[in-house]
């Protein structure tokens, strides 16, 4: 089933004024597609993935629509998008050190899953160890009576991909999976994804800002900057032929090729630069990024949102 | 949070309230406190005594605001007096480090699992009931908490790398300050101290109406309470008059004690995000 | 699992230098405050004077002659035998008294710490489920004046309405349950309001944890997520207070029973003390404490067991 996200806008309303952090987002992910939202902190990503499932906090105003085959996620009532999570889209949160209950042996929280199908206790039990051998676990029986603190953070973050996955999800939402781990886990991390892509058939949508593990690991990439798509276009082509400047800068401050840091900083959402967003950093800025915010355009396979290719 | 403000404020003014009425006592009771008139015991409201009079026909008004004296005073008296003593001996453990705070620590530990009754009780059985005991008894049983909070304040400015980065960033002293120490020194004493004004005035009234603070002549809220306890089925207002002036003090601290754990938190968030 | 058991073992081994600290409060107490006890005893004839030589044969014979440390050994061997001294004023032996007072304390105690929970957990629920609604407004502006309300004030408050006015409830005594009702009330409810603001104020700052998205993320209820999840991380502040709280009831409560008149610990401490009855101070303070010490005790392990993190907090 495509998920398709129509023009969706997020804010946060506080006292010192409204928070945009999502603006006018549309984008499709067609099934099986491993698509990756890449952005720096700040540019919206994690808010767009979260609204996705209806995780937001209470406070946030959505408009737009995201719509799930027939239906209208947006609109759905929390009971009913109860059913959603888990069992079609489920999520991977970032941190695995805080995102595991604390207090409860790491087997009960994957049984929990099997439970909320309807399984029997001694089902779910089966099941759940059947899914740790799976995820590469060498004892099972161990790793289920373990406390999350027992467990290195690579067997944790496994964990968490064993609970997203382990009531078979057609989509897979990945929120800074590698985010704090250092570069052995990340590798983990990236062999853990592979494998359920193999065994489980499903897409994934990874937020991230490691550009590694996006070029590795996705099919298609959407640059996001302040709640904004700049860019979609397919990995390759993307990391090979960056169009939009923003996403150009990404690339040019990876490590191997020169770690140019780009200038200035990602703008306050409270103070968003007018016209196109991106201006004050952009080196090719003129008159009319200033003052026009530039229409997304199709270029091939992606799309881009700037000025300079209109 | 702006309503939380206002009626912080509106705490600390009751609370200052007290203090002054407690100062100027001497001005603003109308009558002498201990003036016994036989002939007017139990009256209620009048002209003369505003809010009637007790058995003894004693101005139960002026006997309010000669308790609040008492009480106030020594609440805040006590509280000063375990603020100094655990604020030295916190700050010696702190700086010293090594085996003095070891050891330090390891008194404080055992003061704090010693029940603050048993300490009253055996104070109060050594020297003989009284006010004296009374202010040691809560000095001993509660310094403990007050040094072990100082000494964790210390150890953790010595490990201030955040103010370092402030500085760095360009803020003025007074601003980091204001910004980052304060908030992470003051607010878990004030904290503290606010809870611990609020128990001392509740410790001190509950041991006068026992008898085992201050002695019956006196005006102090808790032996007009152990006063009016005979009365008080048919005169309502002896009993009820007390009670409410500890009742809005304890409130007023319990509310200051809230609005500044709130702030805590919010300065234990921040400095968790730096 | 080792972890655990380590972090237990260092918890019990705690408490060993804490009662330590207790015996010496007790004993110290006794040593400084009773006079000269073979004096006292050796006049207890009024009508024959002692001379100095008896008083001396009396006191090298209750051993008070020896060092400080032989008499404290002594002591300690004679109160793990159950002999804590007879009081001055009625002969009666310590132990025996307060062992005859403590289910009255006991019963009060108990019934006090399952209000103190059950209203806790109730009422901690009721207003999370009800965040930042009207009902948790009203209930939080509630509990904040119910809490500062004095716990003797209360008491007469409650005698005053349900025994006076209502007629529903006896004043004092221990005859039956019903005149237990309002003294537990008396010393529960305060304690009860700093449960629910303590339950509420966790599970409120559990709630925007990580965990909490990943459990929704499985798709669990608003309920499940509640009780299954956020609870069980949020109970410690709660269980240590009503430990802490239940621990200094079971040494009595001078006022509540003293008010409703409960022959109890707390009432003969008072007396103890209006007496100078040193005997009798000394027992209780030794009981006081170890009754607080244990329960606390427990309570920790109870934490730990729940929440087997702790222990990574380091110590307490």
């Amino acid at each position: 089933m495509e998920l398709d996200i129509k023009d969706l806008c997020v804010r946060f309303p506080t006292p010192s004024g409204d928070i945009p952090a999502v603006n006018h987002v549309t984008l499709s992910f067609s099934e099986r597609e491993v698509t990756g939202i890449i952005g720096e902190t700040g540019s919206g990503k994690s808010v767009l993935g979260l609204s996705i499932l209806g995780l937001l906090p209470s406070n946030a105003q959505v408009q737009g629509q995201i719509l799930w085959g027939e239906r209208e996620l947006t609109a759905l009532s929390e009971k009913e998008l109860c059913k959603i999570r888990g069992r079609e889209i489920a999520l991977v949160a970032q941190n695995p050190a805080t995102s595991l209950n604390p207090s409860i042996r790491v087997g009960r929280q994957i049984e929990e899953v099997f439970r909320l199908a309807g399984e029997s206790r001694t089902e779910s039990r089966q099941h759940t160890l059947e899914l740790l051998l799976q995820m590469a676990f060498s004892e099972p029986e161990r790793v289920a009576k373990s406390y999350p603190f027992e467990l290195s953070g690579g067997m944790r973050q496994r964990i968490l991909t064993a609970i997203a996955v382990a009531a078979h999800p057609r989509w897979l939402l990945a929120d800074e999976p590698t985010k704090g781990l250092d570069a052995v886990v990340r590798n983990q991390v990236y062999d853990t994804f592979c494998m359920v892509r193999k065994q489980h058939q499903i897409g994934f949508i990874v937020i991230t800002h490691d550009l590694l593990l996006a070029r590795k690991f996705c099919d298609r990439i959407v640059v996001m900057y302040c709640g904004r798509v700049l860019e979609v276009n397919s990995a390759q082509k993307l990391f090979t032929h960056p169009k939009h400047p923003y996403t150009q800068g990404l690339i040019a401050s990876l490590p191997h090729l020169g770690m140019k840091p780009m200038e200035g900083f990602s703008p306050a959402f409270t103070e968003q630069p007018s016209g196109c967003v991106f201006h004050p950093r952009c080196p090719y800025a003129e008159e009319i990024c200033r003052t026009r915010e530039p229409k997304s355009t199709s270029l091939g396979e992606g799309s881009v949102c700037c000025h300079r290719h209109t | 949070m702006k309503g939380k403000k206002a009626l912080f404020y509106i705490s600390l003014a009751i609370l200052l309230l007290f203090l002054v009425v407690a100062i100027f006592a001497d001005f603003l009771a109308p009558c002498d406190p201990s003036a016994i008139n036989m002939g007017h015991g139990l009256e209620g409201p009048s002209r003369a005594h505003w809010l009637g009079t007790d058995h003894l026909g004693r101005d139960l008004l002026s006997r309010l605001i000669y308790g609040s004296r008492s009480s106030v005073f020594l609440a805040f008296f006590a509280t000063g007096c375990t603020l100094f003593l655990g604020m030295t001996i916190g700050l010696i453990s702190g700086y010293m480090g090594g085996w003095p705070d070891q050891l330090i620590q390891g008194v404080v530990h055992i003061f704090q699992g010693i029940p603050s009754t048993a300490f009253v009780v055996a104070v109060l059985g050594l020297m003989g009931p009284g006010l004296r005991s009374l202010l040691i008894a809560i000095v001993v049983s509660s310094w403990a908490d007050f040094s072990r909070i100082v000494r964790n304040q210390v150890l953790e400015i010595r490990q201030f790398h955040y103010i370092e980065g402030a500085r760095a960033m360009g803020g003025g002293s007074f601003y980091i300050i204001r910004r980052h120490v304060l908030p992470t020194i003051l607010l878990p004493l004030l904290v503290l101290i606010a809870t611990r004004i609020g128990s001392t005035v509740l410790t001190v009234a509950a041991m006068s109406f026992l008898g085992l603070g201050l002695r019956a002549p006196a005006a102090d809220w808790g032996i007009m309470i152990n006063d009016a306890k005979l009365y008080y089925v048919k005169d309502f207002w002896v009993l009820l008059a007390p009670t409410v002036c500890l009742t809005l003090f304890c409130l007023s601290i319990n509310l200051i004690a809230d609005f500044l754990r709130d702030r805590l938190d919010h300065a234990d968030e921040a400095s968790r995000m730096l | 699992m080792k972890q655990t058991l380590g972090y237990m073992l260092k918890k019990l081994l705690w408490t060993i230098p804490i009662l330590l600290g207790i015996t010496f409060l007790a004993f110290g107490l006794g040593l400084i405050s009773r006079g000269d006890p073979a004096a006292t005893r050796a006049s207890a004839d009024p009508n024959y004077i002692p001379t100095e030589e008896e008083i001396q044969a009396l006191r090298e014979e209750m051993g008070l002659n020896d060092p400080v440390f032989v008499q404290y050994v002594r002591w300690i061997r004679n109160a793990v035998h159950g002999d804590l001294g007879t009081s001055y004023i009625d002969d009666k032996p310590v132990l025996s008294e307060m062992l005859r007072l403590l289910p009255n304390t006991m019963l009060l105690s108990v019934m006090a710490l399952l209000v103190i929970l059950l209203a806790g957990f109730l009422g901690g629920m009721l207003l999370t489920i009800f965040r930042d609604s009207a009902v948790d407004f009203v209930g939080r502006i509630l509990l904040v004046i119910l809490m500062s309300i004095p716990g003797f004030c209360l008491a007469y408050f409650m005698i005053w309405l349900f025994a006076q006015k209502l007629r529903i409830l006896p004043t004092s005594g221990v005859e039956s349950m019903a005149s237990f009702l309002m003294p537990c009330l008396a010393i529960s409810i305060g304690s009860a309001c700093v449960v629910i603001r303590l339950l509420r104020s966790s599970i409120l700052g559990e709630l925007p944890k990580n965990y909490i998205l990943t459990a929704q993320a499985k798709g669990l209820g608003r309920r499940q997520i509640l009780f299954r999840h956020a609870l069980r991380n949020s109970l410690v502040p709660s269980i240590t207070y009503s430990a802490n709280t239940f621990g200094g009831l079971v040494g009595g409560s001078m006022i509540t029973e003293s008010v409703f008149s409960v022959p109890g610990i707390g009432s003969y401490a008072l007396s103890a003390i209006h007496n100078r009855d040193y005997v009798a101070i000394q027992g209780y303070v030794l009981f006081t404490g170890f009754a607080f010490v244990l329960i606390c005790l427990l309570a920790d392990l109870l934490c730990v067991w729940m929440n087997p993190q702790i222990q990574l907090g380091g110590d307490s």
